[in-house]
């Protein structure tokens, strides 16, 4: 007897064993019989036949076990055969039972489809920027040297002081080599009318060879070869493609650049890869020579074994003991961190924001087919209730409902394959030029990563079709088959209307995320850069060193007013910054007289504006409150704030009148982040400032530096003695261009400045503003798209659960209008049914977005996250949405005859 | 009578069973049968031995099985050649004749010339 213990599957072991046997009993003894007759009929008697038969035949039992297993082993292919025959069998049905009903097919294929395609798509993204490292040999061991401190929760990240590399070179036992790469900042290249825009990063010599690099033409200087005053130069091999047509004649040519003559002495392939900051990829390369204070990243190479702890605490311990020129004082630690070159790269957060958003979207992909298959196994109570009492054994149709749900998985995961890779392309289409966008252009079409996505996706459906295909199947059959679908699928509903909900919610908080950011870079577009940049040209000139302040200023004045004097030049004044521009920020608290402060506190970064009187009105730039500058305002220390400052200094009262100083400034300077300055030796009494004026925030540098809001203070009078510029020779010059033929004399006068010992640099402010934007731009563009894609997704879960309800309670609402209900009111309670989980959502959603859209504060420039116009706009658009959605369904309900619909079950 | 008779060996064995069953189905002993007839008993097999032979080609599928009633109306398995064994029956043919080709000719051969 068996035990309970025994598992199933030996009962039909013993099951076949038996039939078997009896085969091979049958078949041997078919033999001894035939040959018992042929013995007999050659005269033996029975018995000498019998026995002659069996010593013919030898070791029959031997025989008959052999010939059993061998019979085992036949009826397990035969079963695993009928496996596969019963698999294709589903198949087939499944198809068949899809096909019956396109629509549905179709709309579960769609969601699939865009669902994972769009995750596919991004998480290729999120591959090339996050996982692969950097080509350079052994890239395992190469890091990036920085230092970093942490300030309001932002990681603000600082360059080594200068001349590190070298020092680490030559004494740091824990690594092989560190160079200096970095920069790709945009600077004007050639002179006259050929003059453009590159993008120039700096690199040691030795970069070439660490990177495993060979020139393309041209040849790599040796160290020694380069003084202060030797300017030469790499450039890429898509520039030189660009501008040289690929000529090898650029070899010994000289450029102007950043107002000096540099040479070039080789093209660097196209493979190189420089880990520029947040800037675009480099046209050229310069090579810093050993003194020249060039401000960008050391990439060291770990010596195989070395951990990475072990080699920073080594650097750390040579930086601090260095003596050497650094520039970034802030009055918190900065410890060195040694990140991977990806780490550095500044799309990060957005692409943060962007997993986010994917993350959301393929939620409410999964929750449409969960959803759309809940409903289906409602909808086919009946039939599957029919089946089982056909007799249909409970896991055979539970079988029968998985493999549907998984061909629909995979048909679904195919399709979604080809939109993530037609996703994926768009996006290398639509993302911004190289030149202006850096972190993108590491950005290549991975087709592994698209295919494990698919795969991972397609295993995500068949989960939800198991459990959903589970779910249907577990309710009481009978009971299904005697009361009818439409009350057996109560509990459902119910389960549907939360899906509903969470799907509005999750859309609802996507499409507020996405508004928030058009509205903030539309404004941006528009109006509220802050100013008018039409024309705006920023000219910035380095004048020869050891020049007087006074001689400065004069010069300045001179610059100003000949340019202003060009034909086609409407205005030029002299200003210590451009707006937008690179400059001294100030991080730290600001205290009040009656609120001091801790040094150590911070209220954010703000950038530091030396203007004249006049920079407002010429900027087109609106007071806000309060006055500008006048003769006195220099020397009764008056500033001018942005409104970011004011919120900070004097929440939700006017700042006017306000004296404020920074706290930092008690002890020690703020930090610099304009490269080759030396910071101004700490006040040892900061004067308070009278804040007398609000004006707008001006858009700014994005990622690198948070920066919360500005401050102007007057430019000191011409000819004193004045910190502003901090002692720099240095002067700017602001200018509006007209017409554009002017900016080629603008251009001219500037690189005429050059004989005298000193250059200038001209860069369109827009544009300057625009390449920080680029990144902002671009991940709004995709939010938007993804926030369409999920409102595309909500609606039609909304169709879905709204039509499904419909079609279950036509016998309800044939009763409803035999007992006198109108049209009118049947369609108010489709509709009403529909807005209600609608609203539902919304709210939830607004919730979640309330808090969601703290991740893309820092990009909303201006625009508050509780921008009442993007949650109004979000809300609005989804009610209407959810309206246009029950339409179909109202349609159905209105048109129900109620004496067929009361006869139906 | 027993000392006349070879061992026969496995392989030789399934190439016997698939020659039998190359003129259409027969069972078992029909094959037992025909081996004794055609080789004049020389090979006289352990008919024991001819069963699991029979059960491991039909597992291979070289051959398939299929009940039916015997001449004598009694209920026997018939075993018949599929493609796949009419194929290895041509191959193990080819590879025999070869074989006893190569071998009887060594028998036949001179001696061989002693090194010089």
């Amino acid at each position: 007897m068996r035990t309970p213990s025994t598992p199933s599957w030996r009962r039909y072991l013993t099951f076949w064993r038996g039939d078997i046997a009896r085969d091979v009993n049958d078949e041997l003894r078919f033999h001894t019989e035939m040959r018992v007759d042929e013995f007999m009929a050659r005269g033996m008697t029975e018995a000498e036949a019998r026995r002659a038969v069996a010593e013919r035949l030898g070791d029959v039992d031997a025989a008959k076990a052999e010939c059993i297993d061998w019979g085992l082993v036949r009826e397990t292919h035969a079963r695993r055969a009928s496996v596969i025959d019963g698999l294709l069998s589903d198949v087939r049905y499944a198809l068949r039972a899809l096909a019956r009903t396109p629509g549905w097919t179709a709309i579960a294929l769609l969601t699939i489809a865009l669902g994972v395609g769009a995750t596919t798509t991004v998480f290729s993204v999120a591959d090339s920027l996050i996982v692969r490292t950097f080509p350079y040999p052994n890239a395992s061991r190469v890091f990036i040297a920085q230092r970093q401190f942490t300030i309001n929760g932002d990681v603000v990240a600082v360059s080594l002081p200068f001349g590190m590399s070298t020092v680490w070179r030559e004494k740091a036992r824990t690594i092989e080599d560190a160079v200096l790469a970095g920069g790709g900042f945009p600077e004007l290249f050639g002179s006259g009318a050929d003059t453009l825009t590159a993008n120039v990063s700096f690199v040691e010599p030795g970069f070439i060879a660490f990177a495993g690099a060979h020139l393309v033409i041209g040849r790599v200087p040796k160290q020694d070869e380069l003084t202060p005053s030797t300017h030469l130069m790499f450039i890429t091999e898509q520039f030189w493609r660009r501008q040289y047509a690929a000529s090898p004649d650029v070899i010994g040519k000289t450029v102007k650049v950043r107002g000096d003559d540099w040479t070039i002495v080789g093209v660097v392939p196209a493979s190189l890869t420089v880990p520029n900051f947040r800037a675009p990829r480099s046209d050229v390369l310069a090579i810093a020579a050993p003194d020249q204070q060039v401000n960008s990243a050391v990439l060291v190479r770990l010596k195989p074994g070395v951990s990475r702890e072990a080699a920073t605490a080594e650097l750390e311990a040579i930086m601090q003991h260095a003596d050497l020129q650094d520039v970034r004082a802030v009055p918190m630690p900065m410890p060195l961190r040694l990140k991977k070159p990806e780490d550095w790269l500044a799309i990060r957060r957005p692409l943060v924001m962007l997993t986010g958003a994917v993350a959301l979207l393929l939620l409410v992909a999964c929750t449409n087919v969960a959803h759309l298959l809940l409903a289906r196994g409602a909808a086919r109570q009946r039939e599957l209730a029919v089946r089982h009492a056909l007799g249909a054994g409970r896991s055979r149709l539970i079988r029968q409902l998985v493999t549907e749900s998984v061909v629909l998985a995979i048909i679904g995961g195919a399709l979604a394959a080809i939109v993530g890779w037609a996703g994926l392309h768009l996006l290398m289409a639509l993302k911004p030029d190289d030149r202006e966008f850096n972190a993108l252009t590491y950005v290549s079409t991975n087709h592994a990563v698209l295919s494990i996505a698919s795969a991972l996706a397609i295993l995500a459906g068949v989960a939800i079709g198991v459990i959903a295909a589970l779910r249907s199947a577990h309710r009481d059959v009978a009971v299904a088959l005697r009361i009818g679908a439409a009350s057996s699928a109560h509990t459902a509903r119910r389960l549907r209307s939360l899906l509903v909900v969470g799907e509005v919610a999750l859309s609802a908080m996507l499409l507020v995320g996405a508004l928030l950011l058009v509205h903030a870079l539309f404004s941006l577009e528009h109006e509220s850069l802050g100013f008018d940049a039409r024309g705006l040209y920023g000219i910035e000139m380095r004048l020869p060193r050891g020049m007087a302040p006074a001689a400065r200023d004069a010069f300045a004045a001179e610059a100003r007013d000949r340019i202003a004097a060009m034909p086609g030049v409407s205005d030029a004044i002299v200003s210590g910054r451009v707006p937008g521009g690179r400059g001294f920020t100030f991080i730290g608290a600001w205290e009040t007289p009656d609120h001091p402060r801790d040094t150590r506190e911070s209220d954010g970064g703000f950038d530091d504006y030396a203007v004249t009187a006049r920079y407002f009105s010429m900027l087109h730039m609106r007071l806000l409150a309060g006055r500008t500058f006048d003769e006195g305002s220099y020397e009764r220390n008056e500033i001018i704030v942005s409104q970011s400052f004011a919120n900070v200094v004097s929440p939700g009262r006017s700042p006017l009148g306000l004296r404020v100083r920074n706290a930092t400034a008690r002890t020690r300077s703020g930090i610099h982040v304009i490269p080759g300055q030396k910071p101004a030796p700490p006040a040892p009494d900061e004067p308070w400032k009278t804040i007398i004026g609000v004006v707008p925030d001006v858009v700014t540098s994005f990622g690198q530096h948070p920066v919360t809001g500005m401050f102007y203070h007057p430019l000191a009078p011409q000819g004193s003695t004045s910190p502003a510029g901090f002692g720099l020779p240095r002067a700017t010059v602001i200018v509006r261009i007209a017409h554009p033929s002017a900016l080629g004399r603008v251009s001219a006068f500037a690189s005429a400045l050059a004989p005298n010992g000193g250059s200038a640099t001209v860069t369109n402010v827009r544009e300057t503003i625009d390449a920080t934007l680029a990144e902002p731009m671009f991940v709004m563009r995709l939010l938007v798209a993804f926030a369409a894609l999920g409102v595309v997704l909500a609606a039609i879960g909304l169709f879905g659960v709204i039509s499904y309800s419909v079609s279950q309670r036509t016998r309800e609402i044939g009763v409803r209008m035999t007992l006198g209900a109108t049209r009118g009111s049947i369609a108010r309670l489709v509709v009403g049914d529909g807005v209600r989980l609608a609203l539902a959502g919304i709210v939830l959603g607004l919730g979640g977005a309330l808090v969601a859209t703290r991740l893309i504060a820092s990009v909303l420039f201006g625009v508050s996250r509780f921008d009442p116009f993007s949650l109004g706009a979000g809300a609005a658009l989804l009610l209407a949405v959810a309206v246009i959605a029950c339409v179909a369904p109202m349609l159905r309900a209105t048109a129900i005859d109620p004496a067929i619909a009361v006869r139906a079950e | 009578m027993a000392d006349t008779n070879v061992e026969v060996l496995r392989g030789t064995l399934d190439l016997l069973i698939l020659q039998a069953l190359s003129w259409g189905p027969v069972h078992g002993y029909a094959i037992a049968r025909w081996i004794e007839d055609a080789t004049n008993d020389v090979l006289r097999i352990e008919e024991g031995t001819l069963y699991p032979a029979l059960h491991r080609l039909e597992t291979k599928e070289w051959i398939a099985a299929e009940w039916g009633v015997s001449e004598k109306n009694r209920r026997a398995k018939f075993y018949r050649l599929t493609p796949k064994g009419r194929a290895q029956l041509r191959a193990e043919t080819m590879a025999w004749t070869r074989y006893a080709g190569a071998v009887f000719a060594a028998l036949q051969a001179p001696p061989s010339p002693k090194p010089a």
